[in-house]
């Protein structure tokens, strides 16, 4: 990755004083520890800037309209950015990787690895004042189990004990998922395997806790303002459908008080077209949805620019292969590895991209264990030439055709073009494009053995750093959510037992192994690595979004506003 | 009169029918489903929790009478995509927006057409009428939305009059945008027709014998000549209005108007099946009524039209 690191444009940043000359070092210092780029890259402020008093601590941010704020079905970017403020989860995990306490104070693995005990802190109340017991947690995670909720989520829950037989309606008894409140401060769960992951799963929002009296009481409508109730930072205090949403700091939360008193969220539907001309118009004080499009422009604008700050996400666009179909083409782990090798990754991330994503030469996204540096294919396209050859297809002869389908995406839509013409280029082999509705893509995609595509670009985001998000549900042949059919058996072996195994040395160790398996077979070709590209006020300090979905715990109750 | 709006209203029912089974059939065939809207797979059983909870896994007729059972017992249901909402909670709640902006975009149109149009006619073959010509070409060629696209561009983002979009009613600064993006088109459809529409009535005898009695051209032309080149526009009119509610999906996401019209953009991508089944059933109910009122507007335009 080093390679792919250098062109990034920090230098370019620099020269242009975007960036000082401390940051570009401490930067290009950092290359190799990529959990820490986010946080370096946020905005420089002067330490001794004043604060804007209490009734200006304001921050005015895009969104889309949320569907509501239940952890038992929150699922989408605009509800968990919010959710994640509006209650605490028993822990969240910082920068390096370290799992920190939040409302548990303290947990205990028992030593088979199957049982874990946390012990909430005392005396946190509810924003209106009922206090927060392990029954709250007890309650909501059964919730999200249950069948008549039909929680997208349910199945973060099947590693515990009971929660797969009662939401598959095998039983009714929600006493037989074993999740336990002994007291009022100990919440206890019972896990079917070991899993190393499960804490990093109980910092997601889905195991967030739900207020149980005011479900019961508001049904459905519970999610509403007025009737929300949370324990986070935050409060719901206004939510008028699709125009705004106001959460303000909540008077009774347990910890530091944040600084910023109140977010106002513009609703849209169209944050990638009417955000940026919004922050332009001083009606927002950020923007993170700035598309390809407009990168050239805003860059170019004196004022604007400096503005920019780049973050990594955690997450990975790639070319999903059916491996099996023997009519295609891609069945052959040659062909795979030519087209990785003719793809010049590195100009589809900075040309094609204008440098908002990475090139990605592995599937794991940086930050995650199992990670490589360096991929374990090399030979660029003389090597991608040879490989074809071999495979049956010198210079591109004879081979059949081959249908290449993405939703509906500016970014895949970019990168199937470039990628196509690098083939046609590099290989001498074409291959036909077909661009979807994310609806119609994935219909064919849930009928994976019937539709005609022998490729799909799709990507995959960390809902939590770790590779139990990645190697085991990916790419493990019994799971295999993007239906490539691969079957390795050593790699199976590797990442069913990294998900159990406790010493993370060992853990690393068998997810690097699994990785290089994963990249020299290549049942998925990366592309590129997520990033996003935000525009911030000279006035906000502290506002980042680390890279993956769950860690935006604590998101807001990091910014302050400047005396502007 | 009242027997003739009896007899359309009844006819409405049929018509009413026939909309809401096409538009179950059709949102039915579209490939993708509710379980569709996540960018994730999901776990095949979560993907049967979810069938079951919405009746999907039910025959389609069966599906087709529970939906109507519902609609009849005036229940359109839950939103499959918004599951905290139920469909009639968002009709109520973005349905009176998309009907102020089309209201006041129609009278936009309205208030610009009309003199538009009426100038050009007026003024035929002179620099106005030129002008006006200019301006109906330049709204026929443009889409609404890049009309809104380039008011919020020159508009907020360049010279920072106005807000780049939002919504607080129509006598807010932040309604200029959308109304005038979407009134611009009917506007200039109506100075179309209305130049053609008065050109031949201007052209008729008792329009000569009104000047020949020295009539001066102002009480000519408003007096005489609009009123009976109004009747086509009428005609025109009502397809506009029902255009200008219904036919704004894109303007209000531009200038992120709470409406209607980009709910049923969402409930489209969404495959909200209840939310499209109500939605096709109230544009149903705009097309019918306007269509209606249109009929009987030729009554008060035209003294030879009666019903009956």
């Amino acid at each position: 990755m080093p390679e792919d690191r250098t062109a990034f444009p920090w230098h370019d940043y620099y020269r242009r004083g975007l960036i000082t000359r401390r940051q570009l070092v401490k930067l290009t210092a950092m290359i190799g520890g990529a959990a820490a780029v986010s946080s370096v890259l946020s905005e420089p402020r002067p330490a001794h800037a004043a604060l804007a008093p209490a009734a200006k601590q304001v921050l005015r941010y895009p969104n889309v309209e949320p569907l509501h704020f239940d952890p038992a079905t929150m699922e989408s970017r605009p509800e968990i950015l919010v959710g994640m403020a509006l209650f605490d989860p028993l822990l969240t995990f910082d920068d390096a990787g370290k799992a920190v306490p939040v409302a548990a104070r303290s947990w205990d693995v028992s030593k088979d690895g199957l049982t874990y005990t946390f012990h909430l802190r005392s005396g946190m109340q509810w924003s209106d004042g009922h206090p927060v017991t392990a029954s709250d947690y007890e309650y909501a995670w059964k919730r999200v189990v249950d069948p008549d909720i039909a929680s997208d989520y349910a199945s973060a829950f099947y590693p515990i004990k009971g929660a797969l037989d009662f939401n598959k309606g095998k039983t009714k008894d929600k006493n037989t998922i074993a999740v336990k409140a002994v007291d009022a401060q100990t919440l206890r769960v019972e896990l079917t395997d070991p899993a190393a992951y499960f804490p990093r799963l109980v910092s997601t929002w889905n195991y967030l806790p739900v207020p149980r009296w005011s479900v019961e009481k508001n049904g459905k409508k519970w999610v509403e303002a007025g009737n929300h109730v949370g324990n986070g930072m935050f409060m719901l205090q206004k939510w008028d459908h699709d125009r705004e949403m106001v959460i303000v700091a909540n008077p009774k939360y347990w910890g530091a008080k944040p600084t910023l008193q109140r977010v106002v969220f513009t609703i849209t539907d169209d944050t990638f077209r009417t955000s940026l001309p919004a922050f332009e118009n001083n009606e927002l004080d950020l923007t993170d949805q700035i598309q390809p499009g407009d990168i050239d422009r805003v860059r170019k604008d004196a004022k604007l620019a400096p503005q920019l700050h780049k973050y990594r996400w955690s997450g990975t666009a790639m070319m999903f292969c059916d491996t099996t179909n023997p009519a295609s083409p891609l069945s052959k782990a040659k062909v795979r590895q030519a087209f990785y090798l003719a793809m010049d990754h590195k100009r589809l991330a900075t040309e094609v991209l204008r440098g908002i994503y990475d090139p990605a030469p592995t599937v794991t996204p940086p930050g995650t264990m199992g990670y490589l540096s360096t991929p374990p294919l090399t030979g660029g396209v003389a090597k991608a030439k040879q490989l074809l050859a071999e495979a049956g297809y010198p210079n591109g002869k004879g081979f059949p055709e081959m249908k290449l389908a993405w939703p509906k995406l500016v970014t895949y839509d970019l990168v199937a073009q470039a990628m196509q013409q690098m083939l046609r280029d590099s290989l001498n082999v074409n291959i036909t494009l077909q661009r979807m509705e994310r609806k119609e893509y994935n219909a064919a995609f849930n009928s994976w053995a019937k539709q005609p595509y022998t490729a799909f670009i799709d990507r995959w985001g960390s809902d939590y750093e770790d590779p139990a998000n990645w190697a085991n549900i990916l790419f493990d042949s019994e799971q295999d959510f993007f239906h490539t059919r691969w079957k390795n058996a050593e790699y199976d072996s590797l990442v069913r037992k990294g998900s159990a195994e406790g010493d993370p040395a060992k853990r690393r160790q068998m997810y690097e192994s699994a990785e290089r398996i994963l990249n020299t077979d290549l049942p998925a070709i990366p592309i590129y690595h997520l990033g996003v590209i935000i525009a911030v006020k000279p006035t906000v300090q502290g506002f980042r979004l680390p890279p993956a979905a769950a860690a935006w715990y604590g998101t807001f109750g990091r910014v302050k506003i400047l005396a502007g | 009169m009242g027997a003739y709006l009896l007899r359309r209203l009844l006819l409405a029912v049929p018509t009413m029918a026939v909309v809401y089974t096409v538009a179950f059939l059709l949102v039915h065939a579209t490939p993708g489903g509710p379980w569709d809207n996540a960018e994730k797979p999901l776990a095949p059983q979560v993907i049967e929790n979810i069938r079951i909870k919405y009746h999907l896994n039910d025959p389609l007729w069966k599906q087709y009478l529970l939906y109507l059972n519902d609609a009849l017992h005036g229940s359109l249901g839950p939103s499959y995509v918004n599951t905290a909402r139920d469909v009639s909670e968002i009709i109520a709640d973005f349905f009176p927006v998309s009907l102020q902006l089309g209201v006041v975009a129609m009278l936009f149109a309205v208030g610009v057409g009309i003199p538009l149009g009426t100038l050009a006619a007026v003024y035929r073959n002179t620099a106005i009428d030129y002008a006006a010509i200019g301006v109906v070409v330049t709204g026929i060629s443009i889409p609404n939305y890049v009309m809104a696209t380039i008011l919020v561009t020159v508009l907020a983002v360049y010279l920072h009059w106005l807000p780049t979009g939002g919504w607080g009613g129509i006598w807010d600064v932040r309604v200029i945008i959308p109304m005038v993006a979407i009134g611009f088109r009917p506007a200039t459809t109506l100075a179309r027709y209305l130049r053609t529409s008065l050109l031949e009535v201007l052209g008729q005898d008792y329009i000569r014998t009104a000047r020949a009695k020295g009539l001066a051209t102002r009480r000519v032309v408003v007096r005489h000549g609009l009123r009976n080149a109004l009747v086509p526009i009428a005609t025109i009119s009502g397809i506009l209005v029902a255009d200008v509610i219904t036919g704004s999906f894109f303007v209000e996401t531009i200038t992120r108007v709470p409406g209607i019209g980009r709910y049923f953009v969402t409930a489209t991508t969404g495959r909200d099946y209840p939310v499209l089944l109500a939605l096709a059933l109230l544009f149903a109910v705009i097309i019918i009524t306007m269509n209606i009122l249109v009929d009987l507007s030729y009554a008060a335009l035209d003294p030879q039209v009666r019903y009956g």
